[in-house]
């Protein structure tokens, strides 16, 4: 163990005198985070309007009101306001025995709130004349455009650590001290623990710092402090185990540095950390689920601004930790049958 | 067990410092060593002759354990198999590529490499002392090796091969690239290794350097053994044997 620590404090010390890593891990997601920050409108929008319905009433009027919602994307769920709590739907519709409804409006999507008005004032109008009052679901949908922008920045930091690791890598093979470490008296899991220890060290304390600043300078709220530690941890070390994978793939500098920074750019684009995920398409909503980077800006939003139940953030972390141990084990494969 | 007390009766032991034995290496379809027997004593200098090509490099590869023989033994300072942590302890290895960190200060990367070889804390300082001191960069020790100049980098990673008093040295052609004065420096250095009763095979083309510090010659061609005695008694033409194959 000492000797995993002795190559995870010598890691750690080479990315902190590397400047160029020092700028892809903090100041690159910072200027990711001031300007789409700067950009997003103050609410999150969807391609498609949806509207959560929990119909308990179920009768024929309440089947033709729902029908009569022209235009929209009906989900039909219990927990109405959960859907909205997580940015799935803009209202829930509550239908209740007796045929009262209750409209809930995410307040920060004001216009697909008042298109959501009229489709229901419309199918009312179409004959189903019931009691309707509305209300706001508070304290759950992004203040500021820094709010949405800042845990895709945090993960812009993570691809930042492990490009700058995997960089290291192809480093420590040019120069030959990969060479030296190979000959030296340790077990080849011991290299790869103390490159992991340096990893999740180091990508926990950029997240950390990133989203201080997104707290103090920002004001970003943290609704779920219990979370965010866990959201922050499962992150790290899934990119972690990302990093030692993408380390040993490949057999020469510019292949490993070619799949790094190729791969990682993919688990970008595709999980919402270049294109946010409520405005792509259906399709990609469903491909976004294959990059770990749509499941740290889930477990991170709903630590931070959507505060969900720590319940809730759970699965997206424990899909983050399956990445990592699956990456970490194929690393471990990889490496033993290359030595 | 203090590793320096443990080193140093590594380099009093009676058994040789290395026994090779019927190597063999394909890479690709080329037998890049083809059948080497190879023995070294403590307090021995042999130098690795041949041109580029020749197997020299591959030769220390299978000696230092990052490459697995297809064929044959290896026995360092009387423990078999340089894969095992405990056979490695007994080496120390400077491949051909400068093997020191540019991000990392002499004494970071002397320290470094000592915690790999698993020195305590008090041998680690001492022999931190003797790596900068031999390495001529007392007065640079807190400097990043990134300001060093191509001779001083060498001199680091030679020193850096020593940390843990090995029994064996392997050296890749540790002058490639140097000055004259960095170049002696090393010299001296391996002549006060051997002294000290550390067996060191020392791989070059350079004919000046293997006569001044080496006891005996093994002069490799197509990955056989073509000669191996003291430099003085073999009656081969090696400057036009390099150049040929050098040429080749």
């Amino acid at each position: 163990m000492n000797v995993a620590l002795a190559i995870a404090g010598k890691d750690l010390r080479v990315l902190l005198r590397d400047k160029g890593a020092l700028f892809w891990a903090c100041v690159f997601p910072l200027a990711f985070a001031l300007l789409f920050g700067a950009i997003y409108p103050h609410s999150s929008s969807t391609a498609k309007i949806a509207i959560a319905v929990h119909d308990e009433e179920r009768s024929p009027q309440t089947a033709a009101l729902v029908t009569g919602l022209v235009g929209m994307e009906v989900i039909h769920t219990a927990d109405a306001d959960a859907r909205v709590q997580r940015g799935e739907a803009v209202a829930a519709l509550h239908i209740a025995r007796g045929g009262a409804l209750n409209l809930a409006v995410d307040p920060s999507r004001g216009a697909e709130g008042a298109y959501v008005d009229a489709a229901l004032t419309r199918a009312l109008s179409a004959g189903c004349a019931v009691p309707l009052t509305r209300r706001n679901i508070s304290g759950t949908a992004p203040r500021s455009g820094f709010e949405l922008a800042f845990p895709a920045a945090v993960l812009w930091g993570l691809i930042g650590c492990a490009g700058a690791f995997a960089a290291a890598s192809v480093a420590e093979r040019r120069s030959g001290t990969h060479l030296r470490l190979r000959a030296a008296p340790i077990r080849m899991h011991t290299l790869l623990l103390g490159k992991l220890i340096a990893c999740i060290v180091a990508c926990a304390a950029d997240a950390a710092l990133l989203v201080l600043i997104a707290r103090v300078a920002f004001g970003v709220r943290i609704e779920r402090f219990a979370a965010l530690p866990l959201a922050i941890a499962s992150c790290a070390v899934c990119f972690g185990g990302i990093t030692v994978l993408l380390g040993v793939m490949g057999r020469t500098e510019q292949s490993v540095g070619g799949a790094s920074w190729a791969t990682l750019l993919l688990f970008a684009m595709i999980g919402g950390a270049m294109v946010p995920l409520s405005v792509m398409p259906d399709w990609m909503r469903v491909l976004s689920s294959a990059s770990p980077v749509k499941w740290g800006i889930v477990a991170l939003e709903g630590a931070t601004f959507r505060g969900l139940p720590i319940a809730e953030v759970l699965p997206a972390c424990g899909v983050l930790l399956l990445f990592g141990s699956v990456a970490l084990l194929s690393g471990a494969v990889l490496q033993r049958r290359t030595a | 067990m203090d590793m320096d007390a443990g080193m140093s009766n590594l380099c009093l032991t009676l058994a040789p410092a290395l026994k090779a034995r019927g190597l063999r290496k394909k890479l690709g379809s080329t037998a890049a060593v083809a059948g080497v027997d190879l023995t070294v004593r403590g307090g021995e200098v042999v130098g690795l002759l041949g041109a580029n090509g020749a197997g020299k490099t591959t030769l220390l590869h299978l000696l230092a354990g990052v490459l697995a023989p297809d064929a044959g033994t290896i026995e360092i300072a009387g423990a078999s198999d340089p894969t095992r942590p405990r056979t490695r302890r007994a080496l120390g290895f400077a491949p051909q590529a400068t093997a020191v960190y540019d991000e990392l200060t002499a004494a970071e990367n002397l320290r470094f490499f000592g915690s790999v070889h698993g020195l305590g804390r008090s041998a680690l300082r001492a022999r931190v002392e003797h790596g900068l001191a031999f390495a001529g960069l007392i007065d640079r020790r807190d400097d990043r090796v990134g300001t060093y100049s191509g001779g001083m980098k060498r001199r680091l990673h030679v020193a850096c091969a020593l940390i843990h008093q090995p029994a064996l040295l392997l050296l890749d052609e540790p002058t490639v690239g140097v000055d004259a004065a960095s170049r002696g420096h090393l010299l001296d250095g391996v002549t006060a290794l051997r002294e000290q009763g550390c067996a060191v095979i020392y791989a070059s083309h350079h004919l000046d350097e293997v006569a001044r510090v080496c006891d005996r010659v093994v002069v490799l061609s197509k990955g056989r053994v073509i000669a191996e005695d003291r430099l003085d008694a073999i009656h081969l033409d090696l400057e036009a044997l390099l150049r040929a194959e050098g040429a080749a």
